[in-house]
């Protein structure tokens, strides 16, 4: 009998604001699991009602031995689904992945999103991740950047990190799942 | 324990429309729904749109905002795009046809349950109709915190039946 | 089914209990679940593959099409040896033979690094072409899922849609995402992908799941 393999890893529920959130990373992961991605299966990155503090971008980042990353090395390109008309976005030398605009949880301004990611944990090859969302900004609109990023650098990531520009997160679960 | 978890199938025979209730609940704030194997009784293809129903048995049909890429093999990509609708958006469940022509969905949805969130969805599909094919993907929010327990698909004409196909609603969980 | 719901465990939140929960499970409690589709989670794989040598197709041939009505597949770290605009396919076996005449349609959006985009889009292709092609550079990755509806019903046709990143070097990503179909009433018992433009895998983990019906 084939059992299921989508099995949790890590998760974090905001119940104060907080700067930022890491699912896996080790030591430094939100959790306080210490766990990591550490296996060569692809994993699974759910995150839903993230609020901020104040209007704010939203951002993903990979952690390197727990840290963010920071490099200018993200390159990413999404179609932006909008019921206003659709934009589209191709990014090089970034230093995060910017998924969205949020805001405050009265306004119903929110991110919800689903990453799959790919060669984390191989030191020889580029982290990629793909990312499907459906949100509202601080314009009051649905919104939705779709797309994939590759993070530049031959290097293994552990986690995944997610921060705002400005302000704290004050809501969201975010959790983290490997495909086995 | 694997996170994604059946919670409910609703088989399709013979309607114009076709509910899947009871399946948004405290257990789960994020859902997988399938659609596969869907297909009507007329040959003349038609659009099936996605709406989502309330605790008391409503279905929802205003207050959606939506976004849609329509693929079709033989042109290009073309927007549909929906702002205070009475839906997810034409063919947000993409499209009918004659059995052998078929559809089939991949809806992922946040927070139906929750009364102090909007509920949320993307989707991912396609299908064979009139001897050609459609790709869709879209994103939608039903702006509304009103509790939301099931979801509703219908066609446009409702002298055409949907009378093939299933309905499935998975859980992921979060421990 | 016996009733033996003051028995489980409940996550993440238990009801009010007369009884105490013992968290067991016995090999009743499992196969009464079983028979529910209660237990083990709905994404079950069905077959795997790593890269060991180099190989001109890799085939999936026992997908218990009739257990399933949604595939997944996730190709993870896909690369070729023939680095000149190449991709991967896909081609369906339809009752043990292989598909790869000019009937599969697809609709697809590519995105890319320099804010660009283009659409592709067919009714006569010879396989599925899930990702835009790369160009010459080494160490090309792709990295993509895919979701195969139907394919287990012999009056229907079979669907497919998937979603994928990959870089050319480590300068030029792109993006594709898409849906094709396989306009055929057939049993769709196989699975073969492969490079389009020729050669051989060098480099790839594919795993086949099924999602419970």
């Amino acid at each position: 009998m084939a059992l299921g393999k989508l099995i949790q890893v890590d998760t974090y529920t905001v119940s104060t604001p907080v700067g930022s959130v890491i699912l896996g990373g080790g030591s430094s992961g939100s959790s306080g699991l210490n766990v990591s991605i550490d296996t060569n299966d692809v994993y699974m990155v759910v995150w839903y009602n993230v609020h901020s503090s104040v209007d704010a971008e939203f951002w993903f980042r990979v952690t390197k031995s727990g840290t963010g990353d920071t490099s200018a090395n993200y390159d990413y390109a999404d179609k932006l689904f909008n019921p206003a008309g659709f934009g589209r976005r191709g990014v090089t030398g970034d230093t995060k992945t910017h998924l969205e605009n949020i805001s405050l949880q009265s306004n119903q301004e929110q991110g919800n999103g689903i990453s799959y990611l790919y060669n984390f944990n191989d030191a020889n090859e580029l982290s990629y991740y793909t990312y499907e969302q459906s949100n509202r900004n601080i314009s009051g609109q649905s919104s939705a950047p779709v797309g994939g990023c590759v993070h530049t650098v031959r290097s293994a990531s552990d986690g995944v990190l997610f921060t705002l520009s400005t302000g704290n997160i004050t809501h969201g679960t975010f959790t983290l799942y490997k495909q086995v | 324990m694997s996170a994604l978890r059946f919670i409910k199938e609703q088989e399709i025979s013979g309607t114009t429309s076709v509910s899947i209730t009871d399946v948004f609940s405290s257990d789960f704030d994020v859902y997988c729904l399938t659609g596969t194997n869907i297909s009507s009784n007329s040959s003349s293809h038609d659009n099936v749109q996605a709406r989502l129903i309330d605790e008391s048995g409503t279905i929802k049909t205003s207050s959606y905002d939506t976004a849609q890429q329509d693929g079709a093999p033989e042109a290009a990509i073309s927007a549909i795009l929906g702002t205070n609708a009475s839906s997810f958006g034409l063919g947000s469940f993409m499209t009918s046809d004659l059995e052998p022509e078929s559809l089939a969905m991949t809806w992922w949805i946040f927070n139906p349950y929750s009364t102090s969130s909007y509920t949320y969805a993307y989707w991912q599909g396609g299908g064979t109709l009139a001897g050609l094919g459609r790709m869709r993907k879209g994103v939608g929010v039903l702006k509304s915190t009103d509790r939301i327990t099931g979801f509703h698909i219908y066609q446009n004409n409702t002298a055409r039946l949907l009378n093939s196909g299933h309905l499935r609603v998975y859980g992921l969980s979060i421990n | 089914m016996v009733d033996r719901s003051n028995e489980f465990g409940y996550t993440p939140s238990s009801p009010s209990q007369t009884k105490n929960n013992t968290g067991v499970f016995s090999v009743g409690d499992v196969t009464d679940l079983l028979s529910t589709k209660q237990y083990g989670g709905s994404v079950e794989l069905i077959a795997e593959e790593s890269y060991s040598v180099a190989k001109g197709s890799i085939d999936f041939t026992s997908i218990q099409e009739d257990k399933y009505d949604v595939h997944m597949l996730q190709l993870h770290n896909i690369d070729f040896d023939t680095g000149s605009y190449n991709q991967p396919g896909i081609r369906l076996f339809e009752s043990g033979v292989l598909e790869s005449g000019g009937v599969y349609r697809l609709s697809r959006q590519d995105l890319f690094y320099n804010n660009t985009e283009q659409t592709s889009s067919s009714t006569t292709d010879t396989s599925i072409r899930l990702m835009v092609d790369l160009g010459t550079a080494t160490a090309e990755t792709r990295s993509l899922y895919v979701y195969l509806y139907n394919l287990g019903n012999a009056n229907k046709h079979s669907i497919c849609s998937f979603h994928g990143v990959a870089s050319e070097g480590t300068t030029k990503m792109r993006v594709s995402y898409g849906s094709a179909m396989l306009p055929q009433a057939s049993t769709v018992d196989g699975i073969r992908i492969f490079p389009i433009s020729g050669g051989n895998f060098t480099k790839y983990d594919i795993k086949v799941y099924g999602i419970k019906k």
